[in-house]
Order: C-alpha cells, then sequence, then structure tokens
C-alpha cells in the first residue's frame, strides 16, 4: 500500500515536473520561447492577444512580446484610485519619486490589471503591475517571450568605440491592432518619423515605412516631423493610423498602404488641435454607440474627436490655418493628463498631475467625454 | 578487461559523490558551522551595490516569527518596500525590488513596532560627472541651428533634462520655448550624449509657432548656453560645476551640403597614412558618426578608423593595411546633415511651391586615387 502510495507520488511529481518545461499553449501559438528576455529599456507597452503584453525598448532598438499569463477575465472591475502614484510607486520600491519616471501605463483588457513601464534615474528598468491598488514587480526570469529588432541595417550600424550603437532608435509609440504591432520613431541623427509595422508572431526584421506629412499651419512647406502618439481607427470601413505630431496636426494614412520598405506614404492633415502642444496619448472609446478619439494633452485640456465626424470630413489641410482647423473636436476640462487607457468598456483610467505636483491615478466613466 | 576498470571507476565515482554528500550533510546539519550568530542588521553589497539586509533572528520579540508581519518601508513612508524574504537559522534576508539607495533611512517594523533603522551612505569612490563636450564645438552657428549635442564623462541621469539646459541672450535673460521636449529624450546607449532639438516649429518658416515667436536664436546675436551644476548623474552626483558655452549666430542656412566641394587629401601608397576629407562647411557631428565608408575599386569595404576632425570640419580616415596604389571611392551616407539639418538631398525647409519633385534620396559617392 506504502509503495503504491510513494509511486503516485512521483507519477505526479513526474506530470508537475513535465508540465512546468513544456510550452504553454500562448507560447505555442506565438511561437514564443522561455527564458529571461534581456529587456533594456522600456519606452511604450501595448497589450496584444491572450495576454502578451508588447514591450518597445528603446535602449536594445527592439520590441518584446511578453506572455503574462494574466488571462483570467475580470468584467466587473473596482475602480483604481492613487493620489500619487509617483509616491506609492517609489515607497514600494525604497527610493525617492525624483529618482522614478513612468514611461507607459496600459490596462490588461482581459485581467483589467494596470502595467506601468517604469524607468530608474540610472536608466533600470521595471515593469509593474497593479491589481485592485496593490502594487507587484512582475519578474522577468524564466519567462516565455519573443523579440524582433527594429533598427534599420543592424549589421551595418556603427559603433561606438565600446561596440555600442551610435544611432538612437527612439520609440514614440506603439499599438497592437489586427495582427500587427505598429511602431513610430525617432532618430538623433535626422529630424524624421519611421514607422513600422510589424506582424505577430515575430517572423523577420521589419523594414521601416517615412511618413510625410503637409502641415497645414505651415502652409507651404514639406514637413518631416516625428510622430508623438498614434492609435488606429476604423473611419468609413477602412482601418487608418491616426497620427498626432510634436506640432498637433491629426494626420491619417490608410493602413493598407503603410507596406514594409515603401518609403514614403503621404498623410492626410485632418486637424490642427493648437500651438505649441505636444499630443501625450491617444486612445479610442466607444461610448453611447459611437467610437471617440480621446487625446491627452502636454499644454492643453484633454481634447475629443468623433469618428464619424472624421468620415464626414473629406478635406485635408492644405491651406494656411492660423490656430486650430480642420475636423471637430471638443476641449475638456482635465489638464495635465499623461497617460490614459479603456478601463473596460466604459471607463477611462488615467494619470493626471495636480497643482501640487502629485500624479494621481483615477478612473473616470468614459460617458464624461461625450 | 576493460569492463571490470569502467567498474572501478564507477564505483570510485559513487564513493566520491557519496562522501561529498555526507560532508554536506554534515556542514549544513552543524548548528553554526564557523559562522558566528549575527548580532546587528546587516546590508548585503554585490558589486558595491547594496542588495539586501540581514535581520539577527534576536531582534524578533518571539521565535515563531509570522514574515507577514514584518515590512521593510522608508522611514516615516506608508507604504512597504517590495521584495522577497529569505529564512536561514539565525537570521531573516528582504532582498528588495531594487537595490536600497544611498543616503535614505530605512526601518524595520515587525507587527506595527520598529525593531531597529539603517541607512545606505555614498559610495566614496564615485566621482562627479563633467560636461566632455557640447557639439557643435565652433561657436558661430547658423541662425537655423537644429540640434546640439552634450557629450558628459559619465552616464546621466534620464529625463527632465529641459530643467537643466536653457539659453540666455545677451542681457542674460533665459529665453523660453528654445528646445523641443522629446520623450523618449535622444540619449545614446550608455548615456553619456543627449540630441536636443532646437524647436523646429521656430525654425521652419510659415509655422505658426514661427509666425507668432520668431526664430529661437536670431542672426547677429550672441547667446549663452548653460548647462546647470544640478545635473545628475545615473549614481545621484550632480556636475562638477555649470557650464556656459557662448554662441554667436550667422545667418540661415538654406543650402545641402555638396560633396563635390569637399577636398580629399590623399595619403601615399604603401603607408597607412590618413585619407582626409575637407567639408565645406561645419556638419553635424552625429549625422557624421557611422556615415562614411571607404571603398576598394570592386567595392569592397576598406576596413580602417575613422575620427571626425576639429570644430567637425572633416573627418579623416587611417586604414588598417598600407594603402595600395589605385582607385577607391568614399560612400556617404545620404542623412548627413549640416548645422541646418540640410542634408544630401534636400534642404530641412523646401517651398514646395517653388519645388514640388519627387526627392530621391541616395547615397553619394566620391571618387579618389592612390598614386
Amino acid at each position: 500500500m506504502k509503495k503504491l502510495y510513494y509511486l503516485l507520488i512521483l507519477c505526479l511529481a513526474v506530470v508537475v515536473m513535465a508540465f512546468s518545461v513544456l510550452p504553454s499553449s500562448t507560447s505555442l501559438k506565438y511561437n514564443l520561447e522561455k527564458g529571461s528576455p534581456a529587456i533594456e529599456s522600456m519606452s511604450k507597452l501595448s497589450f496584444g492577444p491572450d495576454g502578451i503584453l508588447f514591450i518597445g525598448d528603446t535602449r536594445s532598438a527592439s520590441i518584446f512580446a511578453l506572455n503574462t499569463d494574466d488571462t483570467r477575465s475580470n468584467i466587473q472591475s473596482d475602480d483604481v484610485t492613487a493620489k500619487d502614484i509617483s509616491k506609492l510607486f517609489a515607497e514600494s520600491l525604497g527610493t525617492t519619486p525624483e529618482d522614478i519616471v513612468i514611461q507607459d501605463m496600459v490596462v490588461n483588457p482581459i485581467s483589467k490589471a494596470l502595467y506601468f513601464a517604469v524607468h530608474l534615474a540610472d536608466g533600470t528598468p521595471l515593469l509593474l503591475k497593479m491589481v485592485k491598488g496593490k502594487v507587484s514587480k512582475v519578474g522577468l526570469d524564466n519567462v516565455e517571450f519573443s523579440k524582433i529588432g527594429i533598427s534599420d541595417a543592424p549589421a551595418e550600424d556603427a559603433t561606438d568605440r565600446r561596440g555600442r550603437p551610435i544611432r538612437v532608435h527612439a520609440i514614440s509609440d506603439m499599438e497592437y491592432a489586427n495582427g500587427k504591432v505598429m511602431v513610430s520613431g525617432l532618430s538623433n541623427k535626422e529630424f524624421s518619423s519611421t514607422f513600422r509595422s510589424i506582424s505577430f508572431p515575430f517572423n523577420k526584421e521589419a523594414a521601416s515605412t517615412s511618413l510625410e506629412i503637409f502641415h497645414a499651419n505651415h502652409g507651404r512647406y514639406e514637413t518631416y516631423a516625428p510622430i508623438k502618439s498614434f492609435t488606429t481607427a476604423t473611419i468609413g470601413g477602412r482601418s487608418y493610423l491616426v497620427a498626432s505630431y510634436t506640432c498637433t496636426p491629426l494626420v491619417l494614412f490608410p493602413l493598407d498602404e503603410l507596406k514594409a520598405g515603401q518609403h514614403v506614404v503621404k498623410g492626410r492633415t485632418v486637424a490642427e488641435l493648437g500651438n505649441r502642444n505636444t499630443p501625450l496619448d491617444i486612445i479610442s472609446m466607444k461610448m453611447n454607440n459611437k467610437t471617440s478619439l480621446l487625446f491627452a494633452n502636454s499644454s492643453r485640456p484633454m481634447m475629443r474627436v468623433n469618428i464619424d465626424d472624421l468620415n464626414r470630413y473629406d478635406g485635408s489641410l492644405t491651406e494656411k490655418v492660423e490656430g486650430t482647423a480642420g475636423v471637430d473636436f471638443k476641449v475638456f476640462d482635465q489638464k495635465d493628463v499623461q497617460q490614459l487607457d479603456a478601463f473596460g468598456s466604459d471607463k477611462v483610467v488615467l494619470l493626471q498631475k495636480g497643482e501640487d505636483g502629485a500624479l494621481a491615478l483615477r478612473t473616470e466613466a468614459a460617458s464624461k467625454w461625450q | 578487461m576493460s569492463g571490470s576498470i569502467n567498474f572501478i571507476n564507477y564505483k570510485m565515482a559513487g564513493t566520491t559523490v557519496l562522501a561529498i554528500f555526507v560532508a554536506l550533510y554534515f556542514y549544513a546539519c552543524t548548528p553554526s558551522g564557523n559562522r558566528e550568530i549575527p548580532t546587528d542588521v546587516s546590508v548585503q553589497f554585490v558589486n558595491g551595490k547594496p542588495i539586501a539586509v540581514s535581520i539577527p533572528l534576536s531582534f524578533f520579540p518571539k521565535s515563531d516569527i509570522d514574515i507577514e508581519k514584518l515590512n521593510i518601508a522608508i522611514t516615516g513612508a506608508e507604504t512597504s518596500m517590495l521584495g522577497d524574504f529569505e529564512r536561514d537559522q539565525h537570521s531573516i534576508k528582504f532582498i528588495p525590488a531594487i537595490p536600497f539607495r544611498s543616503e535614505i533611512t530605512y526601518e524595520i517594523k515587525y507587527d506595527g513596532v520598529t525593531i531597529d533603522q539603517f541607512s545606505i551612505p555614498r559610495r566614496s569612490n564615485i566621482g562627479a560627472p563633467s560636461m566632455i563636450h557640447i557639439y557643435p564645438s565652433v561657436d558661430t552657428v547658423p541662425e537655423n541651428l537644429l540640434k546640439i549635442h552634450l557629450e558628459f564623462s559619465e552616464p546621466m541621469s534620464e529625463w527632465h533634462s529641459s530643467n537643466y539646459v536653457s539659453l540666455l541672450d545677451e542681457k542674460g535673460d533665459t529665453l523660453s520655448h528654445i528646445f523641443l521636449k522629446l520623450d523618449p529624450e535622444l540619449w545614446n546607449y550608455d548615456h553619456t550624449m543627449l540630441t536636443l532639438w532646437l524647436e523646429p516649429g521656430r525654425i521652419k518658416k510659415s509655422l505658426l509657432p514661427n509666425v507668432l515667436e520668431g526664430i529661437p536664436i536670431e542672426g547677429g546675436k550672441q547667446y549663452t548656453i548653460v548647462i546647470s551644476e544640478k545635473w545628475k548623474s545615473a549614481e545621484g552626483i550632480p556636475l562638477q560645476k555649470a557650464v556656459h558655452k557662448h554662441i554667436y549666430v550667422s545667418s540661415r542656412d538654406e543650402r545641402m551640403p555638396t560633396v563635390d566641394q569637399w577636398a580629399i587629401l590623399t595619403p601615399k601608397p604603401t603607408t597607412q597614412g590618413p585619407l582626409r576629407i575637407y567639408f565645406n562647411e561645419v556638419l553635424d557631428y552625429t549625422s557624421l558618426m557611422g556615415s562614411f565608408k571607404v571603398l576598394d575599386s570592386r567595392g569592397k569595404r576598406v576596413d580602417g578608423l575613422f575620427n571626425i576632425l576639429p570644430g567637425e570640419t572633416g573627418i579623416e580616415f587611417i586604414p588598417e593595411q598600407a594603402w595600395h596604389a589605385g582607385k577607391y571611392s568614399i560612400q556617404v551616407d545620404r542623412s548627413v546633415e549640416d548645422l541646418a539639418a540640410n542634408n544630401l538631398n534636400r534642404p530641412f525647409d523646401r517651398d514646395l511651391k517653388k519645388d514640388s519633385s519627387q526627392i530621391v534620396e541616395s547615397d553619394k559617392l566620391i571618387y579618389f586615387e592612390i598614386k
């Protein structure tokens, strides 16, 4: 009897060991490997399918796909709040708020857990997770992941005397949609915008596309400007990249025209959202059966543009304008919002800097921006 | 015979393994080995970083310690630190999510009561960072200057660079909206060089910022770039001193650099003398780096080292092996720019009403002969 008992335990141990070694179904589906990804920075985050988190790493000029294994559905999630998220993170890490920078915040659309890309002042990246107000560090050892490089020509890229790359490929925004990871970037070498649309699961090096816009405020001059933030939207049945630039024009690029390796794609400028203002984040939200784009801005309050209005507006700003122009947009009260993401279908989670300098985390009903 | 040798080896190997196992067992079961029982809270350093703290069991009021009741936090903080606990015979070790920071006092609390405090002194062997170079290194720049590059001796803290770099006019007043705020900032790999863009919207003619506020720096005037001594290295040490660089602004530069006007100084065959290329204007430092290749007559790359000449007015190439007599070429990357971001194929500011032709961006070739 005792022998049988030991045999059962042995079998169970073998089964447990086998399961811990075997790749998960997510890993097989997306061609992930197990190990410790050498993530050197975390500039941008975006959730893909099945709890896959994409991490844009400027320093290693790579995109990582990480299996968070965080796939328990949570439809009725409690609101999340923190009076000062920088202080909360700093205390959780045993340091001061000046020592940390929140690079990005995303919501896992399945579990509603919040993920934060955080950098220490010395550049050390950390992935933090918040569930019901409780903060934890996401371990990156022995995880399932895949990686793709985004530098133009890695073999030819110049290096300094220590073999470090000279050229900086900074990731200004990143988003997953319809089986593709889209990445906008800028370089320390030239004033221009590169854009990549990378199929996931990753297979080979992604060629870049140059995006060119006509700047309406500019009137006559061609602009090779870097994209600050972007999202994707379906407008009149066609998928578009909706890109916002450092000097805030809103530009549409048809996604089917953004083909790898194609050098220049011209965009249609549909709005000027104001001078001396940088769009920090854009999200797409469905409110009352209408889809809208919400903007968080550096020096102007939050704004909303309705997709229906974008669909109706078939013009392109090619004449010189003073101030704002183009498609209708509505300006709201919320100032100094730095990060936005959809929190379920009817709420938005945001990070907003208060007058006292505290960075507050709040959940708001999306109806507020109707 | 060979079978019996293998058998002996096997037996010997088994005995050795058994002996090691027994030794380890006895070592593990010996109450303290040769180690002393700790009496104080101690911080463990790895590569100079304080990665853990050990708390002797004697610090706890009861022998049956509940780890759930043990918290490590910054003194006075509302939130406990993230980390892992490990327990051994005499102490409990706390490994924080990131190493402890210097000049912060931490407290160890058990069941709500502070049982000890500790702090991490600043490492004494860390030097203060210094500014090595500000590019462009010349002091006269065009009024449509687009980029400056700051090179430091040590990796610097990232973020908030706009708090530490300012531009003063001739009266010493600080000017606003000079540099474009970028997220992420354009640091090189090891955080020793930062690229800053002067507000492109103010530089490009007819853009609204240009109309409303004018160009960031005006021709015929003098300015001072000031780097604050409050800027800290990644290790948290501020710069040795503030840095001032005076610049004199010349007229707008709207001409593209033209390789046809560059001068080539060729070395003699059978020597490893430098090949020197002198530009007809000052070019942008980072755009020069990694942008040149020397090719032989068959188009094969010649190995060697490039050095940017002082004032970014030229570049030299020193081959790894002696030159052969013959024809060569220099391939110049299309991204090479002057100080106003006019590159080899297009000016930074192009008037589409005058010229709306499609630009085909291409690298340029310069031919030369060693004879």
